[in-house]
């Protein structure tokens, strides 16, 4: 492009718009400071009238998805879930984990590395930021300890996430994002696990990202 | 290939109602779509209340379009990005492929994206020297038999897996021969096993995106493949190629529009993967693109503002029209003879391509009203199509005939009288031309009557018959 290619298409779409370009430049400004946010679905509350839990209604969810979920009391019962589903799975290395000790349950079954992902790793281990009840979906950050690869390159993604951690709806997550003051290069929503409906519309798990997605949800103990 | 054209829309009408393995195909489109989002739609009492709120903020994004544009490039610059806005095609194709070649790439890896198809994006950097390779299984299948999309959401859903696997046999030769490709999974592992060679390998990764999010300059790209995750993370750089009416204002915003776009396309409360991203590796971080550039596209777009069809430019590329039209359902993607089909690309071709070349398109509809019922935008497709139908009239693309039979009908309906007289003496006519209650020819409706008989008029028309019974009482 050029400079006045950028200059052109704006100043395009600007004969076109009504009202002053002050004017405008401050209805965008009060969108961002308000940002409203649209209709809320009542699903999770619903769920929640009938007495599940946060942590029940996105389990439920995630699982409507096609994830797996298991649940342990607390963080200090994570590896002896994370090993038993291991063994459950049947489960085979290499693996790649996130730089945390809770990922690092399994480092004894199968070689094991952190950093980035690479093409023989075939189970990756990653601690989601958060999840969200709404679509069982879990959130993960690109960061220097938790590289985006592993969430896509093994056959096999397990993810770790606190109770504590699990939000309604993304709205709820929006703005503790924002309060962090910078974002990560990546944010990955993931709901289930790898699909394609390609050939012939059919439903087949497991294209180019991860075959199976394996949640474990902790609560804090009590 | 053959790519067929939208000049020819009528010729590749009748030659996909005649393609056996097409009709096969295009059955699933009227099944398993349609009952998929119509289940989910069921399952959402808020669904109609999501409609407003997501065609609000479609309208809000370009209203102040060219504000929302700059907050954009602002906020992803800061993050490391560069930001090309491009006018047209050509300027597109040329700064992705300088970009290519200042990367001194040579194999490029692409996510599914609808507007590098509109800007030929492919032959382009195929003839520069550089290796596309599509990644999206439906693309990769698509491109490996050399042909253009077919669905905006399902670009393969022509194709049957026998011929899937006729078509891996081909491409793929250095497996065994005897290897079996019948079932749906072997085809899906050999594409799994072919494709991951290539993500590894990519030097350059270019994926489209579903939003761009001018508060925080985040690309919002929806897959459930993980494809389009695998090529914007491995590669060294990563292209967004987009159009300037993906923009929306806020996160919130972009939370609304995935509810709407999952469930539309689909029929899913959220697709697999959801991504967010911005820029380029942070420091410290060890995988993810060290170079990052968006390239916004207008080709075309900003002329629909302020015009009729501006309301063209909230479309979110879902998919539900196309599944919804009858047109569709029956002579596939590839009769339209362009990117985009059914009805948004009827709309949206015409507008893209100049009315000329695709003067059939808006045509070809039975004005049925559904594609409008489904839009999640509220995007009154139908009302376009007329307008532009309209418009070949005063241009003079119908053919002659047709439209002095319009010129003529308009004459009578605007003299009742005349008209009435008219018409008693052509029911008189009618019946005495037509057998057994149907004409099978009629003059200057020949293409008309080609494929329908035009039932004989069974005595009155309504003013007659209410004329009766009024003085019936
Ligand atoms: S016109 Fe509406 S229904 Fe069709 S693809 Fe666009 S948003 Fe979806």
């Amino acid at each position: 492009m050029t400079a006045s290619e950028r200059t052109g298409i704006l100043a395009a779409i600007a004969r076109t718009r009504h009202g002053a370009a002050a004017d405008r430049e401050a209805a965008v400004d009060r969108r961002f400071a308000n940002r409203p946010s649209g209709p809320r679905l009542a699903l999770v509350a619903d769920a929640m009238k009938d007495g599940a839990s946060l942590a029940d209604v996105f389990a439920a969810a995630a699982i409507r998805s096609g994830a797996s979920v298991v649940r342990a009391a607390s963080a200090a019962e994570v590896p002896e879930t994370l090993r038993a589903l291991w063994r459950d799975t049947g489960l085979e290395g290499p693996i790649v984990h996130a730089d945390d000790p809770l990922c690092a349950a399994c480092d004894d079954f199968a070689p094991s590395h952190t950093g980035a992902a690479v093409g023989e790793d075939r189970v990756g281990i990653s601690r989601a930021i958060a999840a969200i009840a709404e679509t069982g979906s879990l959130i993960l950050a690109s960061s220097a300890g938790t590289p985006t690869t592993v969430n896509f390159l093994p056959e096999t993604h397990v993810v770790l996430v606190a109770e504590a951690d699990i939000r309604e709806s993304l709205e709820d997550l929006w703005p503790e994002l924002r309060a962090k003051g910078e974002w990560p290069r990546t944010l990955n929503q993931i709901t289930g696990p790898s699909r394609t409906g390609d050939i012939e519309l059919t439903l087949q798990i497991g294209v180019h990202g991860p075959r199976a997605l394996l949640i474990v949800v902790y609560g804090d103990g009590r | 290939m053959t790519v067929l054209k939208s000049e020819n829309f009528p010729e590749n009408a009748r030659a996909a109602i005649g393609d056996a393995k097409l009709q096969a195909a295009l059955l699933n489109i009227r099944t398993i779509f349609r009952n998929n989002r119509t289940r989910i739609v069921a399952a959402t009492p808020e669904f109609e209340e999501l409609r407003h709120a997501g065609a609000a903020i479609k309208r809000e994004a370009v209203a102040n379009l060219d504000v929302y544009l700059q907050r954009f490039d602002a906020a992803a610059t800061a993050q490391g990005a560069e930001v090309h806005f491009c006018a047209d095609a050509k300027s597109a194709r040329e700064t992705i492929a300088a970009i290519c070649l200042a990367e001194n790439a040579k194999l490029v890896t692409k996510g599914k994206s609808m507007i590098t198809e509109e800007i030929g994006l492919n032959p382009y950097l195929i003839a520069k020297g550089f290796t596309p390779v599509e990644t999206d299984l439906g693309e990769y299948i698509i491109q490996l038999r050399d042909e253009p999309p077919s669905h905006i959401i399902a670009p393969a859903c022509h194709v049957k897996k026998e011929q899937v696997a006729e078509t891996f046999r081909a491409a793929h030769p250095n497996r065994p021969a005897d290897r079996d490709l019948s079932t749906h999974d072997s085809l899906l592992a050999e594409a799994r096993a072919e494709l991951r060679t290539r993500f590894l390998a990519a030097d350059v990764g270019i994926t489209g995106a579903n939003m761009l999010v001018a508060e925080t300059g985040h690309a919002v790209l929806v897959t459930n493949e993980g494809n389009g995750d695998l090529t914007q993370t491995l590669p060294r750089c990563h292209i967004v190629v987009a159009s300037i009416e993906k923009i929306v204002p806020t996160l919130e915003d972009a939370a609304t529009v995935l509810r709407l776009l999952g469930r539309s396309a689909t029929g899913q409360q959220s697709s697999s993967y959801t991504t967010l991203s911005v820029g380029t590796r942070r420091a410290g971080e060890v995988d993810g693109p060290e170079s990052c550039h968006v390239v916004i596209l207008d080709n075309h777009r900003s002329e629909m503002l302020g015009g009729d069809y501006e309301d063209m430019l909230r479309c979110i590329r879902c998919g539900a029209c196309i599944n919804h039209c009858p047109i569709f359902a029956n002579v596939g993607g590839h009769a339209f003879g362009a990117v985009y089909v059914g009805p948004m690309g009827s709309v949206l071709t015409p507008l893209l391509k100049g009315l000329e070349e695709a003067h059939y398109l808006p045509h070809a509809c039975t004005m049925c009203g559904r594609c409008a019922e489904v839009c999640p935008m509220e995007i009154p497709l139908p009302e376009m199509l007329r307008k532009l139908r309209n418009q070949t009239h005063a241009q003079e693309l119908t053919s002659a005939t047709s439209r002095r039979g319009l010129a003529l009908w308009t004459y009578l309906a605007e003299r009742p009288r005349l008209m009435r007289g008219i018409s008693r003496i052509g029911g008189v006519v009618m019946r005495l031309v037509g057998r057994r209650g149907a004409l099978r020819r009629w003059p200057m409706a020949g293409e008309w009557t080609r494929f329908r008989d035009l039932p004989v008029p069974q005595g009155g028309g309504f003013v007659d018959r209410a004329n009766k019974a009024k003085a019936k009482g």
